[in-house]
């Protein structure tokens, strides 16, 4: 039962690498999403953080949020709160530094720049994050041996510790 | 007119917000607010010019006014364009915004030309924020003078600059888009190539300009009054600033098609309109039926009404 037990410690901590691709894999589809909306109906950013919320499974309550302040302007910049309301973000702290960073410099500049700029920007941070997302993947893959194996003798040394 | 107040402060920097809650402006005499970087804030108000200090007063010395940063510039067109400029990148090509509540603000710095043609403004670091003001009901005392009991007249009002010509096309398209106890509402069609007459923003009109009203926003004026013929069916077409040749050719094609036209036209008096060499050859076939002429220096005041033989009616 202890080693059972391990092993599902293990699990729960390699599900962590697990959750970093899933969070990825949203913001990736997030800016294909954008990047359509800004191309093809030219949608104001509160409208385009309102259609993102309702697809959007880790970070409804952050797209809400930028959903609300745009449309209002009262709280400033979009620079000012953006990295404040991604605290928000479920899972957020899963991320990597560079994962937060490529997302972080998007919002710096969502909204600022003529269609021809805001696409290719939002091409290039899909391409980095394309690569984080390879990267975070073949951890994944890494670690779940690692995570169960290591659950599974935390598990045994606990009974072992026991009796 | 706490709502107007709302609509312009909230295209401004958060800096200089402060500054104009602390002023005491009445938002309805307020025409323009100028900011142009490096240089203080220039407020037209009641046809006087203003600067803003540091402490938002309004005064008349330069060296007290309050100097708008590049950073400031950069903020404020995050706000005009709704956090959005990639939706704004037609309009800012024209060199205005309209924004919610009518506004025009007009934008000027870098252009960057791409086949001959302007492809955008970078570097923006002039912006004129023109307060929209709707003045309902100041073409009620000329709507006797423009229709008789069977029809609407062609109409042509001339005024100089910032006499409120627009302000007064505006309201005769309401008026006749109404209609009231005695007289039919009419079904109207508004060029509107600046967006100064029904002001759409996203789309929709601002300023009221009646119920039975169509409105094609930011298309050229000779080819959007074709399009307003063959498509909607207008018993009126309105344009505001007529004067090329392919503005009276547009007109004369609607006149042809039995749709009357309101329009209008820069001109001191009637005159320097008859000698214009374009618009002048309309009036002098008679065209237009209604001439109202504006008073130079004169907010929306009426000098004379024309007919077309040149009597004055009024």
């Amino acid at each position: 039962m202890l080693a059972a037990g391990g092993v599902m410690a293990g699990i729960y901590a390699w599900e962590r690498y697990m959750l970093r691709v899933r969070v990825l894999e949203e913001w990736q589809t997030i800016f294909i999403e954008i990047a359509g909306e800004i191309n093809y109906s030219a949608e104001s950013m509160s409208q385009i953080c309102s259609r993102i919320e309702n697809m959007s499974v880790y970070g409804k309550k952050f797209w809400g949020e930028m959903s609300k302040q745009t449309k209002y302007k009262n709280e400033g910049l979009i620079g000012t709160f953006w990295k404040e309301y991604l605290d928000g973000y479920k899972y957020w702290e899963l991320l990597s530094a560079e994962d937060k960073n490529i997302i972080y410099r998007f919002g710096e500049s969502f909204g600022t720049l003529d269609i021809y700029s805001q696409i290719n920007e939002i091409k290039m941070y899909e391409k980095r994050i394309e690569g984080n997302i390879s990267d975070a993947r073949q951890k994944m893959r890494e670690q779940k041996k690692v995570c169960i194996f290591m659950g599974l003798i935390s598990g045994l040394m606990a009974g072992i510790c026991l009796f | 007119m706490d709502k107007k107040k709302d609509e312009i402060i909230k295209l401004l920097p958060l800096d200089i917000r402060k500054l104009f809650k602390f002023c005491d402006i009445e938002f309805s005499k307020l025409q323009e607010i100028r900011l142009r970087v490096n240089m203080p804030i220039m407020i037209l108000y009641d046809s006087m010019e203003y600067f803003i200090s540091c402490r938002g007063e309004m005064t008349k010395e330069r060296k007290n006014g309050y100097r708008v940063s590049c950073a400031q510039i950069k903020e404020a067109m995050v706000y005009i364009s709704n956090y959005s400029r990639y939706a704004f990148e037609e309009e800012i090509r024209q060199g205005f915004i309209t924004v919610e509540g009518g506004h025009r603000v007009g934008v000027a710095g870098k252009i960057i030309w791409d086949s001959g043609k302007i492809r955008n403004i970078s570097y923006i670091s002039f912006i004129n924020i023109r307060v929209s003001h709707e003045v309902i009901g100041c073409a009620r005392g000329v709507m006797r003078y423009l229709r008789d009991e069977s029809e609407f007249f062609n109409t042509l009002i001339i005024s100089p600059p910032r006499c409120g010509k627009t302000t007064l096309l505006r309201d005769i398209v309401r008026i006749a888009a109404d209609g009231s106890e005695i007289d039919r509402g009419m079904t109207v069609g508004i060029v509107d190539e600046r967006s100064e007459i029904g002001a759409c923003h996203l789309g929709c009109p601002q300023n009221n300009i009646g119920c039975r009203t169509d409105v094609l926003d930011g298309c050229p004026k000779s080819q959007g009054m074709m399009m307003m013929v063959r498509s909607m069916a207008p018993e009126i077409v309105a344009v505001d600033e007529i004067g090329s040749k392919d503005d009276a050719a547009a007109i004369e094609y609607v006149m042809n098609c039995g749709i009357n036209v309101i329009a209008t036209v820069h001109g001191l008096d009637m005159d320097e309109v008859i000698n214009k060499p374009v618009i002048g050859e309309l009036v002098r076939k008679r065209r237009f039926k209604r001439y109202i002429v504006l008073k130079r220096g004169k907010m929306g005041q009426i000098a004379a009404i024309f007919d077309d033989r040149g009597n004055v009616i009024y």
